[in-house]
């Protein structure tokens, strides 16, 4: 053990030596973190957690975000959820610890003349007849990379070398007269992780999710090539002053455990509709929801009698679902607040024969907020970007 | 033989003289915040460093005046700025974000501070890569730089100094900020000679950096020109902590060599970068500056190399190293004084959130910047008139910097200017800046014209 004097001289020795000779003095401090395709696709090969938090302490298995296969590529999952008491599914590509805010970034569409009701119509083209691709100019990595853009068009002069423009400071240099459009989602992305070789379904409907969702090989960011998906447009909202992107809750229902910690049920989570307690309703005109893009994690934590429906194990009221013109995967891992009888003044709500009226849903932001109350829903410091695909009982768009 | 050592005492005692009669005369003494001084501002005046020549070194003749133990000092920064543009270096329809991530936020300088006529983003959120700022925009306004006022205090039975200088720096905030006038305990010290006659000293509190030469001109009334080179926000910041100098004169090689060696709690980045009144990780920075110096009768050469290493202070992860290191040389002959430094930084990524001396922000991000500067000044004297000397000078400068997963940019600068002494205790300067993105990032109006009216007493 050292003396009192020569411990005042360790900061010293530390100085002097490799900084990792000394124990970190970050206790409680935030440690903000990005984990985008590229780092979610090595977590693949190490099998290890992602977005682990002190208030997320198991994290997000990488296997929940992509599947891989055994040539070493990957394709990206549809992760069931409900939203508003209806079966949902997104994609989660990005995720973030300890941000408390992300911005959107601006995301070029270069064009040969600017059509307002047509942005698009005047693509520019590549010497072989396609899209020339977009520019960006914050990469992923930077942990201020954001798959949430502002998508503004850029108008390329007569004339103009297409292939010159592939960084945001040339569009800037030439004086590209620009225009902005709508917020759109899109994920950079590995060669190797791609949307597979068939159309994607929800996982147990087995329908198709929206048709937008989409794959491309090629974005510019500073002079380099990237691959992409395409998530959505207009399926979040920002401040346009300060750039900051909205948060809706994505619930992650749990249960006490012994400790009295919450432990995640497991169960499909639940996509809110705008901020907490805010009462507002959801924003989806046309059955296209303008929020989810970017959500934060929240535990909601159910009573001991919740449970997830899981048809297989309740053939009577699956029965009773089918007899209700009802498909039963519409329900499964739909966590009732009811489910199970532990007290004897509880109901079984699973079993009872007003399945699934008798039930008390935790399926929208709604019935959980007015089921549990505030104390016993608990912001984590985990976010990410979760655009929907399925929203309503159906793909979006279709 | 006769060499160095036969001439040196006899000199040393010339400019003792006259540096404690002008001291006497003017109350003029300049503040003590370094041994290590720059090669002057080519007026035709004394070097700056025979002021500071120590007592201890030699034995002043009987009815010499001397400098009264207390001594206050201090001058007034006066300016008029004209900035292009809207003041800043974000160009219009730039909407990444953070804002200072892509451009050079210092580039539009205004004053000897550094502070830019404006960082403005327009409501984007920035991440704390910013100067301070006079908020002007691009208007073209007066403005009151600086108020310094130094205290120094010698003690005259035993070797020890204690200098003091607050500085206070009206400004109005911006919009709807109102007026704002921040007052700044800029240096803060005490020096120990501890062996009598050897120019050896130890210093504690809050003092200049030890990193480069740039420290030495921070001041207005020091600077030959006005506005700092693209590299002086990290090298001329001040530094809380203890330092050590010690000289070796080489009489008969005409040289000296010198040794500055510092640990403290931040790095010498301006303040508008790192707090410097408290270490964040607990784990001092170390830096040092290894000099030479050529004196000969007509000329002089200065050279030097520093390095800077430790825990960067913007964060609390003492595992997240800011490694520096630069040269700098100086020379001064038949009145024409040329300088130039290189400077290379490198800063691993941090924890827990950036810690800046303006506020808190998300991400202490990776960073590394290399550039240079160097500089060149023709002193003229003038024999008649009002005016005692004019100094055009010029300076060219270029920084290469990048945060980690951003472009990088380089961007490069011109400066010319005219300053002339119109007395002792008055300066006037004149100069221009010329700023220029070369590569990866959007060229913008950033141009500045400057001037500034020093008085000193």
């Amino acid at each position: 053990m050292l003396r009192p004097n020569a411990r005042a001289l360790v900061p010293l020795i530390c100085a002097m030596t490799a900084g990792g000779a000394c124990e970190p003095g970050t206790d409680g401090e935030k440690q903000p973190r990005l984990w985008s395709l590229f780092d979610v696709s090595q977590a693949l090969v190490t099998g290890s957690p992602v977005a682990v938090a002190p208030s997320l302490p198991q994290g997000i298995d990488p296997h929940e975000i992509l599947a891989p296969a055994a040539d070493g590529s990957a394709t990206l999952n549809i992760i069931p959820a409900y939203s508003e008491g209806a079966p949902a599914a997104y994609v989660m590509p990005e995720l973030w610890v300890d941000f408390d805010e992300v911005w959107v970034q601006p995301w070029y569409v270069l064009v040969t003349a600017w059509n307002s009701q047509s942005p698009t119509q005047n693509r520019a083209k590549n010497a072989d007849g396609t899209n020339a691709a977009p520019v960006f100019d914050v990469g992923p990595n930077s942990l201020f990379y954001s798959p949430l853009w502002q998508v503004y068009y850029a108008v390329l002069p007569a004339g103009a070398d297409v292939s010159q423009y592939t960084s945001a400071e040339r569009i800037f240099d030439d004086k590209l007269a620009i225009y902005p459009g709508s917020p759109w989602t899109y994920s950079v992305r590995p060669d190797a992780v791609t949307l597979g070789a068939t159309p994607p379904v929800h996982p147990y409907l087995q329908t198709p999710v929206a048709s937008f969702l989409s794959s491309a090989p090629t974005a510019w960011v500073d002079g380099e090539q990237m691959g992409y998906f395409g998530e959505g447009s207009s399926n979040f909202t920002y401040d346009a002053a300060s750039l900051e992107v909205e948060e809706t809750p994505l619930y992650v229902i749990a249960r006490r455990g012994p400790d009295g910690s919450p432990a995640p049920l497991g169960a499909p989570r639940v996509m809110g509709s705008g901020p907490p307690f805010a009462g507002r309703p959801a924003d989806a005109p046309g059955g296209k929801p303008r929020f989810g893009a970017y959500s934060r994690l929240y535990l909601a934590v159910a009573p001991a009698t919740a449970a997830a429906f899981d048809p297989d194990a309740a053939p009577d009221a699956a029965a009773l679902l089918t007899a209700g013109g009802i498909d039963p995967e519409a329900y499964r891992g739909r966590v009732a607040a009811n489910a199970t009888k532990i007290a004897s003044a509880d109901v079984a709500c699973f079993t009872r024969p007003d399945f699934p009226s008798g039930c008390t849903w935790l399926d929208s932001q709604g019935s959980i907020e007015d089921s549990l109350g505030a104390t016993n829903i608990v912001a984590t410091k985990v976010t990410a970007c979760t655009p929907l695909v399925f929203y309503g009982g159906k793909g979006i768009g279709r | 033989m006769r060499g160095r050592s036969g001439r040196r005492p006899r000199s040393a005692l010339i400019w003792a003289v006259l540096a404690a009669a002008r001291a006497a005369a003017t109350g003029q003494v300049r503040a003590e915040t370094s041994v290590e001084t720059p090669v002057p501002a080519p007026t035709g005046e004394l070097d700056p460093e025979d002021f500071d020549t120590q007592p201890e070194g030699f034995v002043l003749p009987s009815g010499t005046p001397m400098a009264p133990p207390l001594t206050l000092m201090g001058y007034v920064d006066f300016g008029f700025a004209d900035a292009g543009g809207d003041g800043t270096s974000f160009p219009p329809g730039d909407n990444r974000v953070p804002a200072d991530y892509g451009v050079d936020t210092f580039a539009p300088a205004v004053n000897s501070r550094g502070d830019v006529a404006s960082i403005d983003a327009g409501g984007r959120a920035t991440n704390g890569f910013l100067p301070r700022s006079v908020n002007i925009g691009g208007r073209p306004s007066f403005l009151l730089n600086t108020v310094s006022q130094d205290l120094r205090y010698q003690s005259t039975h035993v070797p020890v100094m204690a200098f003091v200088r607050i500085q206070a720096l009206p400004r109005w905030g911006g919009d709807g900020r109102g007026n704002v006038a921040d007052l700044l305990v800029a240096q803060a010290f005490g020096r120990v000679t501890p062996f009598e006659g050897r120019e050896f000293f130890v210093s504690g509190g809050k003092f200049d950096s030890v990193f480069g030469i740039e420290y030495l001109e921070t001041e207005a009334n020091y600077r030959t020109g006005i506005t700092p080179s693209l590299m002086a926000r990290y090298t001329t910041g001040t530094a809380l902590g203890l330092k050590g100098f010690y000289r070796k004169q080489i009489a008969r090689l005409w040289s000296a060599v010198s040794l500055n060696v510092a640990a403290t709690n931040g790095s010498n980045f301006v303040e508008s970068l790192q707090p410097t009144d408290a270490s964040l990780t607990g784990v001092p920075l170390l830096s040092a500056r290894l000099g030479y110096e050529l004196d000969l009768p007509r000329a002089q050469l200065k050279l030097g190399g520093s390095g800077l290493r430790g825990p960067r202070n913007d964060q609390f992860d003492r595992s997240a190293l800011l490694e520096m290191f630069g040269f700098d040389a100086r020379l001064y002959f038949a009145g024409v004084s040329l300088s130039g430094e290189y400077v290379h930084v490198d800063e691993e990524e941090g924890a827990g959130g950036k810690q800046t001396g303006a506020a808190a922000y998300l991400i202490a991000s990776a960073f590394h910047a290399r550039g240079f500067w160097g500089q060149a000044a023709y002193g003229v004297p003038i024999p008649f008139g009002p005016l005692r000397v004019v100094t055009p000078y010029v300076r060219y400068e270029q920084r290469h910097a990048w945060f980690e997963g951003f472009r990088p940019i380089t961007v490069a600068r011109v400066t010319g200017g005219l300053r002339a002494e119109l007395s002792e205790a008055l300066i006037v300067k004149v100069e221009f800046l010329l700023n220029q993105e070369l590569a990866g990032a959007p060229q913008v109006d950033n141009n500045v014209f400057t001037t500034s009216v020093v008085y000193t007493w």
